[in-house]
């Protein structure tokens, strides 16, 4: 026994090091957050996921400044930090990154600017794969609306109104500039050096008599079939299906893959609506 | 995965290289001038490590889609300012499309004491009561709250949404005609309160299309952009443009256009605005209004642009790439205005007998550098470098340049 024990010892060590520690980090879209588990996710949406992992205690969820532009270290420096301790602490060796919303942008910035900062280069080698919920790859005809008409404060010499830098970062002309010339994936630009594929949310329904009009919380679906009016007719509420398919490669439309075929609106496509959960679970 | 690096890295380990440097777009490097050092800058990227980073990259050509790209926009929406006096007195606003969308924003009152921070978002208690609003449409009528809507929703129902607070919006009900209509309010709001009045005129046939034909500009470079308005696709004559060009701080510069022959409106000059002190795109906005039948065709439009500062610029041909014990690596000289971050990129390609060059792979590295002249060493790691057959070489092409504590694209 005593001379099998060091043998052991290697065994399991030798084991350890050709297992792959399966980590996800859960970045959310436009928005400052503390609590993003609570508040963005749910933790019934995390932990269903997650259960898909081999230890499901292996998970992050992020909590950044996402109000401001990707570039900036409370936004994609912050995600690198967080995701960076992740991986050091539970010595992640193959991430899987689920975004929803602008968060794909955030990531896409990290995986398109390897140099840019001296953590990014492992967390691209440490990526196994981006899920892109709902990605505002392309922006959003709806950013421009609501800067539109901001009044420029020339005394302040800053911008005053409704929209933070990601909003304003968010408008389509402004998308098209950094698909262009910072990031990388969309048609005609090299690829990530990550694969990326997109989840597409295709309608809103809010009828009220429709119980699936209520995944998520009724009333974001009665405003988000509001803000369809400034959108295509294939669109979550907040994006066409052209900007959610602008990088990467597209995973599947919503419809094709969930319960009951339903559509999963901007805000429904962050939340266990129509086994969107499952989805994503069996997929780790 | 680590694995299959570690036997490639074994299986090219005695690889001999057989290189030429040679770029791809030796025009981009002539000499141009830089921006005076004496201009300040600000600076968004102040990292310090050198950071290198390759990896296989098969696309046919890394800079397949040039920095000259043209960018354009089409806009059948339009907005303006009112105060709440306007809307009890009545304001007036023109379709051309049925079912216009209408949106009505109470803005915030800036208060020239307090810091932007500070300022207060408007109150939902400012938003416009569609079931107060009248409506008097082209042909007289008038209607009193959503009767002339096919569709509405108050603030409470949009709170969710990234509209101001406050935000009401309803269509027009397709039953009525376009033209001119009039908006007025029986609410009690202040006199002096702003609103923002946007209409998204979705179903008319007339579109004003804006084209910047490069979305990337240095200072002194021409901008030439092109507005027309469109009927069915089919150019029609504008009456009147004016724009400005607003920076990332919001600062406004008025910029002439000029009407062609074809209807269409023009501007071609060259930049010369001092930079900005913050990141961030600059904004060409213009504002068109041409008479149509019975109403004003009315249309606001914008586009983002880089303005931005020549800082870096790569010096002459490099000298020629050579192996090293951690792959194959190609140094890049610089000269440099202002100290800042500074990442070289470039592309390695196989070139068969024939020339036929196919990428392989892409490197970059990213210093800091003060002013002055440095040189950045790109690196294509071992791993990356398969075996060449007879008549092969390989070929660092495609240098890139960009600013990164400037965000600007150099090269």
């Amino acid at each position: 026994m005593k001379i099998l024990s060091p043998l052991f010892v290697l065994f399991v060590l030798f084991s350890n090091s050709l297992m792959a520690e399966k980590g996800v980090a859960f970045v959310h879209g436009t928005s400052d957050n503390t609590d993003a588990l609570n508040d963005y996710w749910t933790p019934a949406m995390v932990n269903s996921v997650v259960a898909g992992l081999p230890n499901s205690s292996n998970y992050v969820v992020i909590n950044c400044e996402f109000n401001e532009y990707a570039w900036t270290s409370p936004a994609a420096g912050c995600l690198a930090e967080q995701i960076t301790n992740f991986i050091n602490n539970n010595n992640i060796d193959e991430l899987k990154v689920i975004t929803h919303s602008h968060g794909a942008n955030v990531m896409r910035w990290i995986l398109s600017n390897p140099t840019w900062d001296s953590r990014y280069p492992a967390i691209i080698a440490t990526t196994s794969e981006v899920t892109a919920i709902a990605g505002s790859s392309l922006g959003t005809p709806l950013a421009d609306a609501v800067v539109a008409g901001n009044v420029f404060e020339q005394l302040l010499g800053w911008i005053l109104g409704y929209a933070s830098d990601a909003v304003r970062m968010q408008q389509t002309s402004w998308m098209v500039y950094y698909n262009n010339n910072w990031l990388l994936g969309t048609n005609g630009r090299p690829s990530l050096p990550v694969s990326f594929k997109s989840i597409i949310g295709s309608d809103v329904e809010s009828a009220f008599w429709d119980g699936d009009s209520y995944c998520a919380g009724y009333q974001y679906q009665v405003a988000l079939e509001i803000t369809q009016n400034w959108l295509d007719s294939c669109s979550d509420g907040f994006l066409n299906c052209s900007s959610q398919a602008g990088a990467g490669s597209v995973w599947f439309y919503d419809t094709s893959r969930t319960k009951g075929r339903e559509p999963l609106s901007h805000q429904q496509s962050r939340r266990n609506c129509f086994n969107l959960d499952t989805i994503l679970r069996n997929d780790l | 995965m680590i694995t299959k690096k570690i036997i490639k890295s074994i299986i090219f380990s005695g690889l001999s290289f057989f290189m030429v440097a040679a770029h791809a777009n030796d025009a981009l490097l002539k000499s141009t001038e830089l921006t005076s050092p004496q201009q300040a800058l600000f600076s968004i990227n102040n990292h310090r490590e050198t950071v290198q980073f390759s990896r296989a990259m098969t696309d046919t050509d890394f800079s397949k889609k040039s920095q000259t790209q043209p960018v354009k926009t089409e806009s059948q929406e339009y907005w303006f300012r009112v105060s709440g006096n306007d809307l009890k007195q009545g304001v007036t606003l023109d379709t051309s499309g049925v079912e216009a969308l209408i949106r009505i924003s109470p803005k915030s009152m800036h208060d020239p004491r307090l810091p932007v921070a500070k300022q207060s978002a408007p109150s939902t208690n400012l938003a416009i009561d569609l079931e107060q609003l009248e409506i008097t449409t082209p042909s007289g009528k008038v209607t009193k709250g959503i009767e002339a809507m096919s569709f509405h929703a108050n603030s409470k129902q949009l709170e969710t949404t990234p509209f101001e607070k406050g935000t009401s919006a309803f269509k027009i009900d397709k039953a009525y005609a376009t033209g001119r209509y009039q908006l007025k309010t029986s609410q009690s709001i202040p006199d002096k309160q702003e609103y923002l009045i946007y209409v998204l005129d979705k179903n008319s046939p007339y579109k004003l299309n804006m084209t910047l034909d490069n979305q990337q500009l240095f200072s002194g470079q021409n901008m030439s952009a092109k507005i027309e308005l469109k009927k069915s696709g089919i150019t029609t004559n504008l009456e009147s443009v004016s724009g400005n060009i607003v920076s990332p701080g919001g600062k406004v510069y008025p910029i002439n256009l000029t009407a062609s022959k074809s209807g269409a409106f023009k501007f071609e000059e060259p930049l010369d605005m001092p930079f900005a002190n913050r990141a961030g795109l600059w904004e060409m906005r213009v504002v068109s209004e041409t008479q149509g039948g019975s109403s004003t065709i009315k249309r606001n439009s914008k586009l983002a642009f880089a303005f931005q500062p020549k800082t870096a610029r790569v010096n002459k041909k490099s000298k020629q790439a050579s192996p090293s014990k951690a792959g194959l690596t190609n140094a890049v000289n610089i000269s440099v205005s202002h100290a800042g971050r500074y990442e070289v990129t470039g592309v390695l390609y196989i070139v068969d007998r024939d020339g036929t060059a196919k990428s392989i792979a892409e490197a970059r590295t990213a210093k800091w550098i003060e002013q002055g002249s440095d040189k950045v060493e790109l690196l294509f790691q071992k791993s990356l470098l398969p075996a060449l057959k007879r008549g092969q070489k390989f070929k660092v092409g495609n240098i890139g340049l960009n600013d990164q504590s400037r965000m600007s694209r150099l090269q």
